[in-house]
């Protein structure tokens, strides 16, 4: 009976897991993505004030993220618009990050159009951080975000912010 | 293999209706023995309550007064989500969107869906060229907002509370795709 138990058992435990895999953890373009993101609101993150060298680390590996040019186009903030080079996107990455006790981005609700070596993301971004000396900040904001594969490697090409409730 | 153990059930069923059986159903709740039929109930509990409160109905505490006087400030809810599994909201409905994250939501009333043309005049409130009567509304409103017409896949959301000054009102059009549900009650 045992046996008989055992001998089931074994088939249906490799289905499950084959399924478990299939369904959770099988590396597609679309979970590399979604990784991307992960990454990406990591190396934004800063939990507490930070020496020169680690906040100048953390901004450098932000570059890795953007593509040659990438376009800006913000809701609202017509002087933020623009084509930015991953230099300079760490430059105002290192300033920004220097302006804030702790920050966090989060990413939410993600829905990907994935062509060959292209993909649009929608998504929604709260921002949230500790100004020095002034009141704590919480952002919502829609997006649309270019991406495209280079070098085997996912980067972003443009960004589209919108606000999430708009009059 | 027995998974859940009956006799011990009848064991507990006879003792309640016996003398004193309440006082011993009582701590047999409170101190459950630790056999197999109460960790697969108790298991069963705990999955059950987890997709019903994540899921179906997800608690929620009304944070501000938007929704005043429908809704009080730091009055506890539930979304009952199921409400438009196979129905779309309709004008007026109060509905429950999220908001950025999981853990943020707003509570507002739909005014208007996709095409709807919306405008405020002197605090009141057209919707497609004509004056729509709003019962809920207590309270002066002076609010002026040139119309607009609400864009593809748009839901337009207002709180009932049009005492507060237009802009520091969170009101406007917002993509369905963030709509979760219904407030309870």
């Amino acid at each position: 009976m045992v046996k008989k138990i055992l001998l089931a058992a074994v088939p249906l435990t490799l289905i499950l897991a084959a399924a478990v895999w299939f369904f959770f953890f099988r590396q597609t373009e679309e979970s590399i993505i979604r990784g991307r993101f992960r990454e990406f609101s990591e190396a934004v993150e800063k939990k507490g004030p930070e020496g020169g060298i680690t906040a100048v680390a953390a901004a450098r590996s932000l570059g890795g993220f953007f593509a040659e040019r990438t376009s800006v186009d913000v809701d609202g903030l017509t002087w933020l618009n623009g084509d930015y080079s991953p230099d300079v996107i760490v430059a105002n990455a290192f300033r920004a990050r220097a302006m804030f006790s702790r920050l966090s981005l989060e990413f939410n609700d993600i829905e990907l159009e994935i062509r060959e070596n292209t993909a649009r993301a929608f998504f929604t971004a709260v921002l949230e951080a500790d100004p020095k000396n002034r009141r704590p900040v919480r952002e919502i904001r829609e997006l649309e975000a270019g991406l495209r594969k280079v070098d085997g490697k996912w980067v972003f090409e443009s960004f589209r912010v919108r606000a999430i409730i708009k009059k | 293999m027995k998974l859940i153990d009956h006799e011990a059930h009848e064991k507990e069923g006879k003792e309640a209706l016996e003398p004193g059986g309440f006082r011993r159903l009582i701590h047999a709740f409170f101190f459950p023995k630790m056999v197999r039929s109460f960790f697969i109930r108790f298991l069963t509990v705990v999955i059950v309550a987890w997709v019903f409160f994540k899921f179906i109905c997800l608690p929620l505490v009304v944070m501000g007064g938007s929704m005043l006087p429908t809704y009080a400030e730091r009055g506890f809810n539930f979304c009952w989500k199921p409400a438009y599994w196979f129905s779309e909201p309709e004008r007026g409905d109060v509905v429950v969107m999220k908001y950025g994250s999981d853990k943020v939501m707003i509570l507002k009333r739909l005014i208007a869906k996709e095409g709807d043309t919306v405008e405020f005049r002197n605090g009141k409130l057209i919707l497609n060229g004509r004056e729509l009567d709003e019962p809920y509304i207590q309270g002066p409103c002076d609010w002026n907002l040139p119309p607009r017409t609400v864009e593809k896949d748009h839901y337009y959301l207002v709180g009932d509370n049009r005492a507060v000054p237009m802009r520091r009102h969170i009101f406007g059009q917002m993509h369905k795709r963030y709509l979760q549900g219904v407030p309870l009650w």
